[in-house]
């Protein structure tokens, strides 16, 4: 059954209750087992019926930690976003992981791989118990086991400059999480199509690099040449490999630009500029790329 | 002129004294460039693909001057 909103909100706030937050402050806080009972009971989905909540400044408890820095319009601006994910392995398993925590309401991913044991020391949706299965599978399923709140969509194919713009079709912004320059470029190209913004990381041993691309801009060829006349497709990953920690702490600035841009908050790279990360010299640079 | 240079990941084994985490200072003609300072360092061609002087990225073929910092890196492109 469909409720109206003056019944929707006084079902909401007759379900709330009145809790403190960590700084003492009071708030009216929707439990989960709340969400889920309402979500029944009215016929919302989840993520309305957590939206129809906030909108009412009733927070579900899931975001409350969030609230901090996301405030309730930032959380509301995330669960009616959506965001395309291309590759699911050491960076898009933690993408995906954090955004789905975060709340952010459609997460489209695309890889066409499926996990392998060389995949264990470093992509978090790998267990002893998936190798062979589809790495989308695994994060949907993952996703929908975190915040059910979250739609979840999976594609177990290859993207390309063909197939980008109909996979990722309603996304706000994409993420690179991708392993290799040609599909990178094709992701740009894309981006550029719908002109939304990518979010570009890569990683090799010790290192990670992070810029906002947006669709104007040439930040992939100021970084690796144009990748036609270069023949480049990877980088010193090939022999330094990927460690646990270099996708985790990379993936963890994508997901935290990508909330800015999606929240409308402060701080988001500027075009042209960079952030290059070293684990291991303990040196950071952000720097202009043009 | 002397400037520094700061070498990372497998660009480190090309450190002169093989003191990986140490920056090098080294003695370069007046207009010597980016490209030279690679060259000196036996770093072969495609090895470095990003050189960052004072918060900028800098073409390969950038003159040098007195001072300058140069962190040079390899191509990064795994997820």
């Amino acid at each position: 059954m469909q409720h109206c909103g003056k019944e929707l909100r006084n079902t909401l706030i007759s379900a709330a209750r009145k809790t403190a937050g960590p700084s003492g402050e009071e708030y009216l806080s929707l439990p989960l087992e709340a969400c889920k009972a309402l979500s029944l009971k009215t016929g919302l989905n989840r993520k309305e019926l957590e939206i129809a909540a906030l909108e009412a400044e009733i927070i579900p408890e899931r975001y409350q930690r969030s609230m901090g820095t996301l405030g309730i319009d930032g959380q509301l601006k995330l669960l009616r976003s959506s965001v395309g994910i291309l590759g699911a392995g050491g960076l898009g398993g933690f993408v995906v992981e954090l955004l789905a925590r975060m709340g952010v309401g459609r997460l489209v991913i695309v890889d066409s791989d499926t996990f392998s044991e060389s995949n264990l020391n470093r992509q978090l949706y790998s267990t002893e118990n998936n190798l062979g299965q589809s790495k989308t599978d695994q994060a949907v399923e993952r996703v929908i086991s975190v915040n059910e709140a979250v739609e979840a969509v999976g594609h177990s194919c290859r993207g390309s400059a063909d197939n980008l713009t109909d996979l990722f079709a309603g996304c706000d912004l994409a993420v690179d999480c991708l392993d290799n320059l040609p599909s990178r470029f094709a992701l740009a190209e894309a981006c550029k199509k719908m002109e939304i913004i990518m979010v570009h990381g890569a990683i090799a041993g010790f290192l990670g690099q992070i810029a906002v691309v947006r669709p104007e801009s040439a930040v992939l060829e100021a970084l690796y040449g144009s990748s036609r006349e270069s023949g480049l497709e990877r980088g010193v990953e090939t022999q330094l490999g990927n460690p646990a920690y270099t996708p985790a702490m990379l993936a963890s600035w994508q997901a935290g630009e990508t909330v800015k841009i999606l929240a409308g908050l402060d701080g988001v790279l500027p075009d042209g500029k960079m952030l290059m990360i070293d684990m291991q010299s303990g040196e950071s640079y952000a720097v202009d790329l043009f | 002129m002397e400037v520094t240079v700061v070498l990372f990941a497998t660009l480190m084994r090309y450190h002169p004294q093989g003191e990986k985490n140490k920056p090098i200072t080294m003695e370069l003609p007046e207009g010597a460039t980016i490209n030279d300072l690679i060259e000196r360092l036996g770093i072969g061609e495609n090895e470095a693909k990003q050189a960052f002087i004072r918060h900028k990225s800098r073409p390969f073929d950038y003159k040098l001057e007195e001072g300058d910092r140069v962190a040079i890196f390899p191509p990064v492109a795994g997820g």
